[in-house]
Parts: C-alpha cells; structure tokens; sequence
C-alpha cells in the first residue's frame, strides 16, 4: 500500500513539473522567435546601440513593473502611481529649476513620493480602505498637487545644466547608467523578495492574510512597505523619464499604468505566481516587442494594442489569478474548520 | 410504510476513502419534531447536508412522502420542500425582513425587470407571520434584529415557499432563553400544519423539551432511536449511547508529571464571551478545555495566542505578568496556537511545505543579513517533518498537496519549530482520519513531556484519553475543573451542554 | 410607529441627512449664482446642463458595477473607441450615418461582452481586465486615425437638434439624460433586476443560494456599463463634431468613480445608485465650470476631487463595516 502511494506521487510530482515547465519554456520560445523575427525584419535591431537605447527604455517601465509587483504581491491593486510618480517627478524638477543640487532634489522627489506611498499603505493596510478606490482617491490628490509648481507646464530650466542630463546618458562599462539603476533595484528587489525572510512575509501577507497573522506576520508592516516600495520605484521611473526628456512634465507617469502590470501579470501566468525575475523578463518581452516595432516606425497605438492583447491572454491563462479572484468572492462566513469534510 | 414524511434508507457518504455515513437509516413522521444528536464527526451534519443537497450521497435512497427523489442540490432540496436553517442564516443585512423573505422570488411574473410592489410582500410576509406568535417587525433591515428574529424570518423563508421538512440546525446557540421560548411556539405551530422538524443540537435539556423522538449518531451510523419519552431524564443514558465504547487504544500511555508552571491565566475575561478564567499550564501535564461552540474556548484560544486583548484579567509566563499584543509577541514569549481552521488559520496551501514551517520563526534559518539559508532550512525542516512522520516528505511540495492529517502535522511542525514552550492545541485532530491521529496524540503525549501543553476541544472522548487534568466550559464559564482520573467522558460531556453533570 | 419602511418614499424624508447632498449642491447653485455673473450667464448654465448630462449617461452603467462590487476603468476607452469608429465608417468606409452610428455602438458593447465574460465566468478581477481592454481600446482607437480626431461631415440635423437643441430652454440632452435616469431609477428600486443587484452586492454567497444566477447578472451589468459608454461616445462625438481618440484628458475615470461615490452618500446612505450619482456628476459639473470660471489653476480642481473622492470611499466603508455580519472575533 506504502508504495503504491509512493509512486503515485511521484508520478503527481513529474506531472506538476512537466505542467509546471511548459509556460516557462513556450515563454522562452516566443521571446527567442520576436528576437528573430526582427531581427530579419530590421538589421539594425541587434546593433549594440539599439540594444542600448532598447534596454534605456525598458528600464522606466520595469522600474513601474518592480514597484507593482510587490503591491500585487501583497495581494492589492495600486492605481495612484501614475500620479504619485508624476508629482515626485514634478518635485524634482521644481528644485531643480530653483538651483537646488541634482542629488537633493531627486531625495525630496523621492520623499514625496514614498510619503504617499505610506499613506496609501496605511489606509489600506490598517484601515482596511478599499485599495482601488482609495489610490483612486490619493492618485487624484498627488496629481492635484503635481499640477501646483508650474500650473501644469512643463519645467525645464536647468534641466540641462544640472547634470540630470549627464545622469540619465552616463554609461558605466558600457552599459547606460538607467540601466543599471534598474537592474540594482530589481536585484534588491529580488533579494528582498526571493532571498530574505522579508519576502516570506511579503507571500504570506497577499496568500493568506490570515494564516500569516497566525503565524506572527505582521501583515500591515508589510502592506505599508509595499506601497512605500512602489511609490519608490514608480517616483524614480518619472524622474528618470523626466532626466531622459530633459524636462519636467505633469503626465510623466499616467502612461505607465498598463506598461506597469502587464508584466506582473504575464510574469505570473508564466511562472505561476507572482515573481520578481517573472515581472523583469516579461519586462524585457514587451519592451523588446515594442523596440521592435518602434524601429519598424510602427505607430505606438499598434504595439500599444498588442500589449493589451497579450496582457488579456495572459490573465486568461494565469490560474493563480483566476483562484484568487474566486477565493476573493467567496463571502467570509463563521471559522468553522469541520465544515469541509467531518461529521 | 408510507405514514413516514421522510425516510433516508441506507445513505453512505465517504470522503477521501474516510467513511462519514455507513448505511444509516432514518425515518421523520410527518408533525414530529424529531432531534438528530451525535458528538462532533459523528456524521448528523453530513447527513443533513446531503439532504439539504450540499453533498451527494454515494449510495442510499431519499423517500418524501412515499416518492423516492433525487437532490441533487440545494435549489432540488428545496423545490421538494426541504427547508434548512443554519446557525447563522445568510442574509441580505440592509435588506428588510419581507425582502429577505422574498429573495430571488418577489414576483410570479418571470424576467429582471418584474415590478415588485414591496406593499403586497410586504403583506405576504405579514400573512405568513401571523400565523405565529412572534413579533417581528418586517420592515427593519435584518441587520438590526437579534438572533432569533433573524431565525425567524429564515424560517419564514423556508415557509414562503412549500415547505414539509424543517432542518435546524444548532438554532439555539444564540439564543437567550426567552428567545428560545419563542422559537419553540413557533415550532409547535409549524409541527401542527404537518410540517416535520429535523433538530440538530447538542444541548440536551432543550432536546428534552421540543422532542418527540431522538436518533443518536455515533461513527456513521445510527445506534438508537427512540421516543424521547422513554428516555426521560436520563440523560446520561444518551451521553453514553453518543460516545460508545471507549476506543482507548487510540490514546497513548499517559505519563504525567508536575514540572514547572509555564503558563497562569487568572481572572481572564473577554467581553461577553468568556467570563473570569483561571488555570495553570505545567510541563509534563496535558490540561483538556471542553467546549462546544458558543462556549468561549475558541475566544479564548485566541486571547491567549495575543490575538486579541484580553478585557479583564491577567497572563503570567514563568510568574512574570505578560501583556501580548499579537501573535508575534506571543511567539516571542514561548507561545504557540495550532488553530481549528486549517485552511484559512493554519496554512498557505500555495506554498510548500518548509516556507509554512518556517514562517513563525524564520530567525532560525536566516543568516545575518536576513536572507534565507536555504540549505539549513531543507535539513532542519526535513528532520522535523521525519520526526513527525509527515508524508509525502518533500519540503518543497505545496502542503495543498497533502492530506488533512499530514496538513494538520505541518502545523504542528510550524509551531514546534518555534521551540515554544506553551503549546495550544485547538481542535487537533478535526477532519484527520483514525491513524493520523494515533499518530497526533502520540505527538502531543510527547511534547508534553518538556512543553506545557493546553488541549481545547469540542470531542470529549478525546479530552478524557489525552489529558491529565480536565475542565470544561458553557456560556463562558468553567463549570469543571478536575483531574483526569476523576470525571467520566460522559460527565464532560455533560459539563459542557448543559453545565453540570446532573 | 411610521408605516413607511425603508423603502417607500415619504416627503419629510428629504431633510433626513443623508440627502444632504443635495442641499449642498442648492447651496453651492446659490453661492455661486450670487457671487459670479459669469456663473449665472445662462449660456453658461446650459453648458453646465449639456456636460452634466453626457457625462451621467457615460456612468450610468458605473453605478450599478460598483453597486455589484465589481470595477470598470474602460468606459472612457470604450466611449472614445466608439467614437472613433463612427467617424471612421462615415468618412472612410462612406458608411450611412445612422448605421455608422448602430455598428460603433455595437463594438463598444461587445467590449462589455469581454470585460463581463472575463470578471463573471472566468473570475478574473475586474480590475486588471478592464485596464487591459481599455487599454486595448484606446489603441485601436488611435489606430484608426493615426492618433488624430476625424471630424465627421454629414448633413444630418438631427444629431445637431439632438445634440445642441432645447426643449424649453432645458438641453435636449440633459433632458434625455434625466429620462434616462428616471427609468433606471424605477428600474433600480422596484424591480427584481435593482433587488438582485443590491443582493449581490451585499451579499454574493446568500444571494448565490437563494438560486440568483450571479454569474448572468454581472455578466450583463458589464455589457450595460459598455453600453451607456457607447451611447456616451456617439453623443461626445455628435458634440464635438469629429471622432475623438481620448475624452476628457485621460482623466474621465477618476471624474466617473467620484461621481458615483459622492452620489453613495445620497439617498441610499453609502449604497451606490443612481439618483445619487446624478447628483454628483452635476455638482462636480457647476464645481469644475465655477473653478474655471475664477481662473484658479486646474489643481484645485484635481484636489477637491480627490478629497471628495476619499471622504465619500472613507464613508461609504465605515457605512459598510456596520453592515458586514459580525463574527466572533474576526481575526482581521
């Protein structure tokens, strides 16, 4: 009977890997067909300079993917970085038009974002706002105040003299300095999430918030510091993209809402749950979909289009997300452990 | 035969190969109140889910009124006539009480856009209501009635519709006494129409005065039924006839000794759920708490576990008094709950088998920096699930996985891990079969040994094979507080339904 | 004891607090009339009157898929999708106008079609679907012109009388916007359709097992929210004269949801429904048109939005939280 059971199991196991697996590789497999396909179509997509400029632009949008991903991670929806972001973008531009140091200013961009973040965290951690409707609410809020430094114009004195602009096309080894901000970020993201017991906390929290309160997880730490962590990430995507344009603009961060977790959510239904190397590779996927077809001087709307297409398969495809959404509808009745199968 | 209004023949039910129901028979006269009894796991519940359609049976016949009938689910049951109230009636809370009524059914012309004219409900409701001598006022939202008006208008639910068998279940335990009162006219008016009324509770006295004949459930069958008359007051008689012979084979050797005292609550109150608790927690003794729902224990599991704040009364630790203020706290001083809801307190079932082992104390395999050393964790993880006994041992198998007795073990391990030295077992071995919970007891028996060790539970018979000193609690109080050896399962039992043993 | 439940109306009902809403909305009228010319310029008011209206029919549909707990941020895709593919068919495809009209509205429905398939049968949040096609919408809706407005050339007056006419000095569409919510009014306090749509909102398990087909319902509530959006569009376009790729500045969604939460707080003390939200959408018309007219920057305007926004969300859960069944010590 022992054995039977045995070998039941591994039988299940070689099936869970297999079923496990096969995402992961069709995945692999779509991406290496893009880079060929344009690569025929256009030779100058794997020139070492357009892989830079490639690479450049993924960077913003996979800095907004990192800080929705642990959002999502701790299982809630953050609609108000767009904004959010684009106030700390704002900030930065404002000081340094007002001859503050680059450095500084970026801090206090930074600041003001991460304090909305905070807020966010704690009204949805504590008070138990609703998430969407609430960074509704404080996205609505940031961008009111974003709009207070320049009546909504565009900020660009000293942009260029500051040295932003020497950040933003500052290349180390090679590689652009965007770059590797963003690979140093999404590294300590995936220290913290992968690594750390901070990132146990973090699954446990959006899993099942009850069960890790059970067992000594302080859930709402760690709802506030994914909030404050996504404001992080998204405040310096604008600032970035601010750098990058040599001025400072109030939408910077709007059209990163769906650039932002279509990622995260192709990533899961690649890998099955949601990750920081899934959100960078599907990062990287769509950015290079989309370098692609800039190159081809295809019309942004066209790629744009596809994005929410992919994005759309990949939530039909992704079962985690599919069980919690019917886990979350289930209305919560009475603890009553023997329910399911005794008596 | 056909003067029966219901009969169930031969119903089986097993679930994951564990046999729930094994052939039972049971027959309901039409405007009889007829109370199903049986201890927790015994099988009434599952019963009556099949015949309230939540569950299939596997084998077995379901004769209404002389038809034999399919229900296949709970819109058959109810189409039949089959009505169930549960404990904690699903409602609509800002909906009014006629609209309650009259959910899903406010008009007989079909279509969503039906006009409903809420004064015609609203007299419909009232006409139903008359009939019975409680007063309800239809037009609140039900959010601002008590329990039993609650009850209420989930039985005038049933009655809205055509209704011949009335299945409630646990309907008292939120009952004030007068309350009760009320709901019992209104089941003798129910039963005067012809309608049939399937009890299900564990208090014994109430049985006594609302039944007319009694089944007694016990380990998927039915043992007895008789008509309440005959069994009088006896009600040790039927405490017996519940719990059977004593499996003692099932429960390891107790080896009790007096070591230090780990854990002293004195005076613990919390609201009006728990009043003025007060025990000892030793190394070397296993204290049993007995309580059924609606007795405090789980609030009171939880008061301990940091949970919740206390409202009275205090918690020493090795004589230092203790304020927790969370789980964390109560981890970091020693304490651990291994909880009655597995799947929704105990686990994350997405995740595998060391992340849930660790996750109260990931101190111990996390290196200075805090990343997790991956390495210690598989060994330290594996040993422990070895010890225990856990299979399939595969730490990095996802615990949904497994079965509810190994699920069960994962828990335990998570707390074992912690090192505590106050362990609090809330309903252990629910929903684990036979010999996963040899295997638990075993476990526990052993732990006890160098841990203080609290069992609550709701099975007595588990109570008096497992633990050295007993108490049992109703309504919030402790109505028993003895050694082991000096109280009968069935004196437990009764401590915890009705409050005394007499 | 008053006979009058909660349900019947009753005229001493309208100074209870909760429709305080509207006294607000009189005060702010009166305010602002007082204090501006401007304000009180009647072609001013009309204009006030037109928006109100075409933004009330957008989020009709809102309403009710908050009210179920569900959530739609592409409505203004969609309406901007629509309106790009009338334009498109009359002035590319030489399509008559009216069936031009007819097949947007068809498209921007079958959105709803996907966005309810997703949320109801396939249990996806709402959220991240309705983001992705709206999304997706707004691509397609820029492809059709390479991302520029189409003005639309056609001889037809009765889009402009529907558009730009009065009925006694009141805008045609205002008007049509009142009817509208007038029906859904009736169709949402005295028939099955608002019943079960509360239920659901309140209460999915026991609204599941009094027999309801939730799964239909919300499926249809989707498809109805596309649809207003729809007709919503066409009448943007009607307005504006051209097909349009983006309405109201990518701002329209977060001006819809403060609508509808400011509209929670009347009348149905912290339910959605839809005499709340119009009156919502007009106050948020006379505040941002008074705004304006001062010449105070437009920030001012995102942050009384926003506040109203998050005292309307803060008030609607705590409202909430007293109408959750309460358990024994819910562990958070």
């Amino acid at each position: 009977m022992r054995r039977k059971r045995k070998y039941n199991v591994t039988e299940k196991k070689m099936k869970i890997i297999a079923v496990e697996t096969r995402p992961v590789a069709i995945f692999f497999l779509l991406l290496v067909l893009i880079i060929i396909v344009f690569s025929v179509l256009h030779d100058q997509f794997l020139s070492g300079r357009n892989i830079a400029t490639l690479l450049k632009h993924a960077s913003v949008a996979a800095m907004f993917a990192l800080g929705a991903t642990f959002v999502v991670v701790v299982g809630h929806f953050d609609i108000s970085f767009p904004m959010v972001s684009s106030l700390a973008g704002m900030t930065t531009s404002f000081l340094i038009a007002k001859e503050v140091h680059v450095m500084p200013s970026i801090f206090a961009g930074l600041t003001v974002g991460v304090a909305f973040g905070v807020i966010n965290g704690v009204a949805i951690g504590v008070f138990k706002l609703p998430d969407i409707v609430t960074t509704i609410a404080t996205g609505a809020i940031s961008w009111g105040l974003a709009w207070i430094y320049s009546g909504g114009a565009y900020i660009w004195e000293n942009a260029l003299t500051s040295g932003i602009l020497e950040i933003n096309d500052a290349i180390i080894l090679g590689v652009p300095l965007p770059v590797i901000l963003m690979v140093s970020l999404f590294f300590i993201g995936f220290l913290i999430l992968h690594q750390s017991r901070y990132g146990r906390g973090f699954y446990a929290t959006g899993d099942n918030r009850v069960a890790a309160i059970f067992s000594g997880v302080n859930a709402k730490y760690y709802i506030v510091a994914a909030f404050a962590f996504c404001a992080l990430t998204t405040s310096l995507g604008a600032i970035m993209s601010n750098a990058s344009q040599g001025s400072g603009s109030v939408r910077v961060g709007l059209v990163f809402l769906l650039p932002a977790y279509a990622p995260v959510f192709l990533g899961n239904a690649v890998f099955r749950k949601t990750t920081i190397y899934g959100t960078f590779l599907a990062a990287m996927f769509i950015s290079t979909m989309l370098n692609g077809f800039t190159l081809m001087a295809v019309p942004y709307y066209y790629s744009d289009f596809i994005i929410g297409i992919v994005l759309i398969v990949a939530l039909s495809l992704s079962t985690d997300i599919v069980v919690k959404g019917r886990k979350a509808k289930r209305s919560v009745r009475l603890p009553n452990a023997n329910e399911e199968v005794v008596s | 035969m056909t003067d029966y209004r219901l009969e169930m023949k031969g119903i089986s039910k097993a679930f994951f190969g564990v046999k729930a129901l094994d052939a039972v028979d049971f027959e309901l006269k039409p405007g009889e109140t007829h109370a199903l009894l049986g201890i927790n796991g015994a099988g009434k519940s599952t019963l009556i889910k099949i015949l309230s359609g939540t569950y299939h049976k596997d084998a077995g016949a379901i004769i209404l009124d002389g038809q034999t009938i399919e229900i296949n689910s709970p819109q058959d049951a109810m189409n039949h006539g089959i009505a169930t109230v549960y404990q904690d009636p699903e409602m609509i809370s800002s909906f009014t009480g006629y609209e309650n009524i009259f959910l899903g059914f406010e008009t007989e012309k079909k279509g969503s856009f039906a006009r409903i004219d809420r004064k015609k409900l609203h007299a419909k409701a009232q006409r139903i209501l008359k009939q019975f001598p409680a007063k309800v006022d239809l037009t609140r939202p039900v959010l601002e009635l008590n329990a039993v008006e609650q009850e209420i208008i989930a039985i005038l639910r049933a009655l809205s519709r055509k209704m011949v068998v009335l299945v409630l279940d646990e309907p008292t335990s939120i009952l004030t006494e007068n309350e009760k009162q009320v709901l019992f006219r209104l089941m003798d008016l129910l039963k005067e129409r012809g309608i049939a009324i399937i009890y299900i509770s564990h208090r014994l006295e109430e049985i006594f005065q609302v039944a007319d004949r009694l089944t007694v459930i016990r380990d998927g069958q039915n043992v007895a039924t008789m008509e309440a008359k005959e069994v009088g007051a006896d009600h040790m008689a039927i405490a017996e006839l519940m719990l059977g012979e004593k499996m003692d084979h099932l429960y390891p050797v107790k080896t009790p000794s007096v070591g230090e005292e780990m854990l002293a609550v004195s005076g613990l109150s919390f609201e009006d759920r728990f009043q003025d608790i007060s025990f000892s927690a030793r190394i070397g003794q296993i204290l049993g708490i007995f309580g059924l729902v609606g007795s405090g224990v789980e609030e009171l599991s939880k008061v301990i576990f940091g949970l919740v704040p206390s409202t009275r009364g205090k918690l020493q630790i090795r004589g230092r008094d203790i304020q927790l203020r969370s789980p964390r706290d109560a981890i970091q001083n020693g304490i651990f709950l291994i909880p009655g809801d597995r799947r929704r307190e105990g686990l994350i079932d997405v995740q595998p088998l060391a992340f849930n082992v660790s996750l109260a104390s990931l101190r111990r395999v996390v290196n200075f920096f805090g990343f997790i050393r991956r390495k210690k964790e598989k060994k330290e993880v594996s040993e422990l699930i070895e010890q225990l006994a856990i299979t399939p041992a595969d730490v990095n198998l996802k615990v949904s996985y497994l079965s509810g007795g190994n699920q069960q073990k994962v828990v335990i391990s998570k707390g074992l891990f912690t090192e505590a030295q106050i362990y609090i077992f809330l309903e252990p071995t629910a929903g684990v079969d036979v010999g996963a919970k040899a295997s638990i007891y075993n476990l526990i028996r052993q732990l006890s040994d160098r841990a203080a060790v609290i069992l609550i539970s709701s099975d007595c018979e588990e109570i008096s094979g497992m633990c050295d000193h007993v108490m049992a609690m109703f309504k919030g109080r402790v109505t028993l507080d003895e050694a082991v050896g000096r109280v009968t399962p069935e004196e437990i039992l009764l401590c915890g339904v009705k409050g005394s043993t007499t | 004891m008053n006979k009058a439940d909660s349900k019947t109306f009753h005229f001493s009902r309208l100074f209870q607090p909760q429709f305080g809403l509207i006294w607000l909305l009189f005060a702010m009228l009166a305010l602002f009339s007082l204090t501006s010319a401007a304000f009180r310029n009647p072609d001013n008011l009309l204009e006030i009157l037109r928006a109100s209206g075409i933004n009330a029919i957008l989020i009709l549909g809102l309403t009710w898929i908050l009210a179920i707990g569900e959530l739609d941020v592409s409505f203004a895709d969609v309406a901007a999708l629509v309106s790009m593919i009338a334009a498109y068919l009359v002035m590319k495809s030489g399509v008559p106008l009216g069936l031009a009209i007819v097949a947007a509205f068809v498209g921007g429905t079958l959105i709803g079609a996907i966005n309810g398939f997703m949320a109801a049968y396939m249990k996806i949040p709402s959220l991240i679907t309705t983001i992705a096609t709206g999304f997706a919408a707004k691509a397609v809706a820029k492809i059709l012109n390479q991302g520029k407005p189409l003005a639309i050339i056609t001889n037809s007056k009765l889009v402009y009388n529907f558009v730009f006419g009065e009925i006694l000095g009141i805008p045609v569409l205002f008007l049509t916007a009142l009817a509208i919510y007038i029906i859904s009014y009736f169709l949402q306090d005295h028939t099955t359709m608002g019943q079960h749509l509360y239920a659901l909102g309140e209460n999915r398990q026991a609204t599941r097992e009094a027999g309801i087909k939730e799964s239909k319902i919300v499926f249809y509530y989707f498809i109805l929210n596309a649809a207003m959006a729809s007709v919503a569009g066409i009448l943007v376009t009607a307005q504006l004269g051209s097909g349009v790729s983006e309405i109201g500045g990518g701002t329209l969604m977060i001006q819809g949801f403060t609508a509808v939460f400011l509209g929670a707080l009347v009348v149905k003390a912290g339910k959605h429904n839809v005499i709340g939200t119009f009156i919502g959408v007009v106050i948020l018309a006379v505040l941002v048109n008074w705004i304006t007219l001062l010449g105070w920057p437009t920030f001012i305007v995102w942050l009384t939005r926003g506040a109203m926004l998050i005292t309307g969300v803060t008030i609607v859960t705590l409202l909430s939280y007293r109408q959750r069944t309460v358990s024994l010590l819910q562990v958070e």
